[in-house]
């Protein structure tokens, strides 16, 4: 918890303003927009619980890189939480979209979405282990590290997403 | 004899369509490539990085004042001006506190000028308006710059805080040139006694006080509400700083710069050549790894892949042949983002407007709330998002008149 803290006791207070009302927003406008498409509670809560995972992880692998591997957290780690966020909204995004095109259909039921959310998960999976470990090839030191966090954060998150998809959606 | 000519249109025009799409996507793609004018002598776009420009300093400022209030409403101020200005990495910390002073180290790293950033810290900015003393007269004075000395003028109640918005603009004047001006505009609920002091000083001068300099201002005659202050500069940037300086707030203490120094730049040194060619490189492995083991088919992949390189190819030239500088490492990230997004929405067509509409939402909140490098990501990755949107449609335009021909 150090390094959050020494990073949070210099901000000054409209760095500390400007990102808690950057997540803030994202954290209500995002379950919002779920919410009106959708329609759908079940799913609303889900995309709570995966915005507020995503952030829990993003954190963790930042403790771990600086804890374990006593690795210096620099400026460049603050995108990191963009990416993952990005990467989280194809992932939920996806199923949101396959959702809404087959609720009206009679035999649709949530293990569909779950089957179509597997599927999906696995190809996401496939296309970003590929791609950053391709990119890493071509990285070193502080840029290859913040590249290599950033893809194994949202890899986590895409099974993060669901084993919540799976309890939470029933 | 009759000549019949079984000519039709529809498919010569389509066929030159495709060839005038593959050309320009063949330029976009070799204007894209790093180190063109390797090339061409006729084509020497290269890629302008952030890199070199970058420079970094530390002032350590010394705040006539204890109270952490005070303090903080300074550490505040100054982060908002060196934000605006486009200081891509501050960090402002309480370093020192005596019985008296608090002594702050402002550290920057920045592609902007520094002489600039110097300036933003060093003036405190602080704005008075002034009345003429009734017994000055400016025109019947040995001193020919008197409207120029305070000591000519009374003090008022009026001050910056008093003006919600002081906007500086480019006016037209009397002699039908343009020049800049500051536009002083009061809080509602100040308007009325603005008013009345302008309407009690019509005729006569007021003075703006800036940090002590004075700046005289003619009360026109004529029921005219505006208050225009001449700004003695045409240079762009220093307009920017000074209508930054007029509108981050009031330091509400005295301070002074006490120490200052060059530092080496913090620079995350990519090899942009290097990375644009591991980008693409990245690109046709992970979709040759997907034909190759079947999990998709090459009609389903050729229209990302197609899209993604058009996207990337056409960015990448866009920067170029604008000469727009960029941080080398933010195109991997933009590159993984992009390549990712149009890999998912072109498998998920029934997605598009979530998944769109999601990193539409997502962008916005980042430009308003964002700062550094987050808000320069956002600003980049805004209008990739529509390209990509343009791209794929044209991709699958393109590869269906393909197969077609």
């Amino acid at each position: 918890m150090e390094i959050f803290m020494n990073l949070w006791n210099n901000w000054t207070n409209i760095e500390k303003i400007s990102t808690l009302s950057l997540y803030l927003s994202l954290f209500i406008l995002l379950p919002l927009l779920v919410k009106v498409v959708t329609k759908n509670n079940k799913l609303f809560i889900f995309s709570i619980l995966s915005l507020l995972s995503s952030t829990l992880v993003t954190l963790l692998g930042i403790i771990f890189l600086n804890v374990v591997f006593n690795y210096t957290i620099t400026y460049i780690f603050l995108l990191t939480p963009v990416i993952v966020i990005f990467v989280n909204l194809l992932n939920v995004g996806s199923s949101i979209g396959y959702y809404q095109l087959n609720k009206k259909n009679k035999n649709f039921n949530m293990n569909d979405l779950k089957k179509e959310y597997i599927q999906d998960s696995i190809y996401l999976t496939i296309f970003l282990v590929l791609l950053f470990s391709a990119l890493s090839i071509f990285l070193t030191s502080t840029f290859l590290i913040f590249i290599l966090l950033s893809g194994a954060t949202s890899v986590a998150i895409i099974w993060v997403n669901y084993t919540l998809l799976y309890y939470t959606v029933k | 004899m009759n000549l019949k000519t079984n000519l039709k249109i529809k498919p010569v025009l389509n066929y030159i369509l495709v060839i005038l799409a593959t050309s320009l996507g063949i330029t976009a793609g070799l204007i894209a490539l790093p180190l063109t004018e390797k090339i061409s002598e006729r084509t020497t776009f290269n890629l302008l990085t952030k890199d070199e420009f970058y420079s970094s300093a530390e002032y350590y400022v010394s705040l006539e004042t204890t109270d952490n209030k005070e303090v903080e409403k300074t550490r505040n101020i100054f982060f908002k001006r060196l934000e605006r200005f486009g200081v891509e990495k501050i960090s402002i910390q309480k370093t020192d506190q005596d019985s008296t002073t608090t002594t702050l180290r402002i550290v920057v790293n920045t592609t902007r000028d520094l002489g600039f950033v110097r300036e933003l810290i060093l003036n405190k900015y602080n704005v008075t308006i002034l009345e003429k003393k009734e017994d000055v007269d400016f025109f019947e004075n040995e001193d020919p710059y008197a409207y120029l000395n305070p000591e000519n003028y009374d003090a008022t109640e009026w001050k910056k805080s008093d003006f919600r918005n002081i906007h500086v603009t480019e006016l037209r004047t009397t002699d039908k040139s343009y020049s800049n001006f500051a536009i002083f505009k009061p809080w509602p609920n100040k308007q009325g006694a603005f008013n009345d002091f302008l309407a009690n000083n019509r005729g006569d001068y007021v003075g703006v006080s800036t940090d002590g300099s004075v700046m005289p201002f003619l009360v026109p005659l004529e029921q005219d509400n505006l208050f225009a202050i001449p700004l003695p500069v045409e240079d762009e940037t220093q307009v920017e700083a000074i209508s930054i300086l007029y509108n981050s707030g009031n330091i509400p203490t005295n301070y002074s710069i006490v120490e200052e120094n060059r530092l080496d730049p913090q620079i995350i040194e990519i090899d942009h050549i290097k990375i644009s060619i591991g980008l693409f490189v990245s690109l046709i492995l992970v979709y040759l790894y997907i034909l190759l083991t079947k999990k998709a088919t090459l009609e389903t992949l050729a229209v990302p892949f197609l899209a993604t390189f058009l996207t990337l190819s056409i960015y990448l030239s866009i920067l170029k042949f604008f000469n727009i500088p960029v941080d080398t490492f933010m195109l991997p990230i933009i590159g993984i983002i992009i390549a990712t997004l149009i890999k998912v929405v072109s498998a998920n067509n029934d997605s598009i407007f979530s998944i769109e509409g999601a990193f539409l939402v997502t962008l916005s909140v980042i430009l308003l709330f964002g700062y550094g490098y987050m808000e320069i990501l956002a600003n980049h990755l805004f209008p990739l998002i529509v390209l990509s949107k343009l791209t794929l449609i044209t991709s699958a335009w393109y590869i269906n008149k393909v197969k077609r021909i």
